[in-house]
Parts: C-alpha cells; structure tokens; sequence
C-alpha cells in the first residue's frame, strides 16, 4: 500500500490552517493512527511556518508557492515540504542553549527542536532551485 | 501595605495541539508577568501538550501541574 496525498499553497501563514487540516483529514481517511496524524501536523505547522517566515519571506507577495507531499505506507508516513526560496537546511540549525532563568529566556527558536525531540528522522536536500525538506513518521509504536 | 498581585494559573487541559508558536505565546506571557511580579502555572494533562511542554523545555522554567488543584497547592507552596 502506498498512498499518495499533495497540496499546494501560497506562501502566507494564512493559509496553513486549512492545508494542515487537509492533511490530517487526508490521514485519518488512510487509517493512520493518531499520533502519526499529530507527528506529521506538527512538522507541517513548523515547517511550513519555517519556509513562509524565512525562506520565502520577500517572496510572498509575489504569488510564491509551497507544496506539501504526504506518502503513507503501512509502515511510515512521509512527509515532504517543497519551497522555492532561499537555501535552508533545518538539519543544521544548532540546538538552543538549554534555559538558565525565565528573565533570560529568548522566547523563540524552539520549533525545529522540539520537531527534531517529536520525529527524529528529518532530512534535507537542496534540489535546483528548491527546498525539499522530508520527515518520516513511523506508524505502529506509540512513539511518533 | 502593598497587596500581593494574584498569580496566574494557564489552564491547558483542552488544548489539543501545541507548537512552537504557541510555546513562544506561553513563554512571552510569563516573562511579562514575572517582570510584574506576577507567578504563572501551567495546568496540562493530555499527552500531545505535555509533550510539547517537555520537548520545548519550557517545562524547566514555567511550574506545570495536572490539574487547577495541583496549580493551587504549587503556588501556597512556593514563594514568589
């Protein structure tokens, strides 16, 4: 079995609410268990939000796209976020400083680590023009 | 006499979904309220939230109890 869903959004945080509920809807239909269908609405929600904020941030007005792929197999679920901005790879951004004390906390800059600490296997590849950035799910266990 | 500022207690129990913006949100919050003397305590219970509590380690700086009652006693327990 392998299963096949895409979608295409523009570039805007706007749109990504209906794009990841798309997906979990998607999911759900190909039976895939709850906390994969959380495991991959998270890295949609960070990586999504990732490519519109930085990578394709002047891009935006412009019309640019961002293109979501989810493939389901009985034993993973994969997905793949696609962008035409600017070279990104989330694999190599370092991990923050662990905390010291609430006053000296920086607020951000949590997303691709807690994605990294919810669903281990995220990889990155420069592909022309584009970033292709994937992150698997395992189905089955009760870990993501 | 100055009158002690109540704290705040964050009841997460019915969030179903937690990111890194709303990690961002949760934090901001609580940096602002300790700058006004205030206390902040999470109340969490379901998996996907604490689990975002702990991967985001914001655990480690804001109290997190599992319920509103456990939020109480954390806050008469502990000084400002």
């Amino acid at each position: 079995m392998r299963s096949v869903f895409q979608r295409s959004l523009r570039a805007e945080l706007s749109e990504l609410p209906a794009a990841a509920a798309a997906v979990r809807e998607w999911l759900a239909g190909q039976g895939v268990e709850a906390h994969v269908i959380h495991a991959i609405d998270f890295a949609v929600e960070e990586l999504a939000t990732n490519s519109i904020r930085h990578a394709l941030s002047a891009r935006a007005a412009r019309g640019e796209e961002l293109e979501l792929r989810v493939e389901a197999t009985r034993d993973s679920v994969e997905l793949s976020v696609v962008d035409g901005g600017a070279a990104f790879d989330p694999t190599r951004v370092t991990p923050p400083a662990p905390f010291v004390d609430l006053a000296s906390a920086p607020v951000g800059g949590r997303g691709l680590e807690m994605l990294r600490r919810l669903t281990p296997d995220v990889r990155y590849e420069r592909v022309g023009e584009r970033n292709v950035t994937r992150v698997r799910a395992q189905r089955g266990s009760t870990q993501g | 006499m100055v009158a002690r500022r109540k704290p705040v207690i964050v009841d997460l129990t019915q969030v179903e979904f937690l990111s890194s913006m709303g990690v961002r949100m949760l934090l901001s919050a609580a940096k602002a309220l300790q700058r006004a003397g205030v206390r902040m305590v999470l109340v969490a219970s379901g998996q996907v939230v604490t689990t975002a509590l702990t991967h985001s380690a914001i655990d480690e700086l804001i109290p997190v109890a599992a319920d509103v009652d456990g939020a109480r006693a954390l806050l008469s327990n502990s000084k400002p």
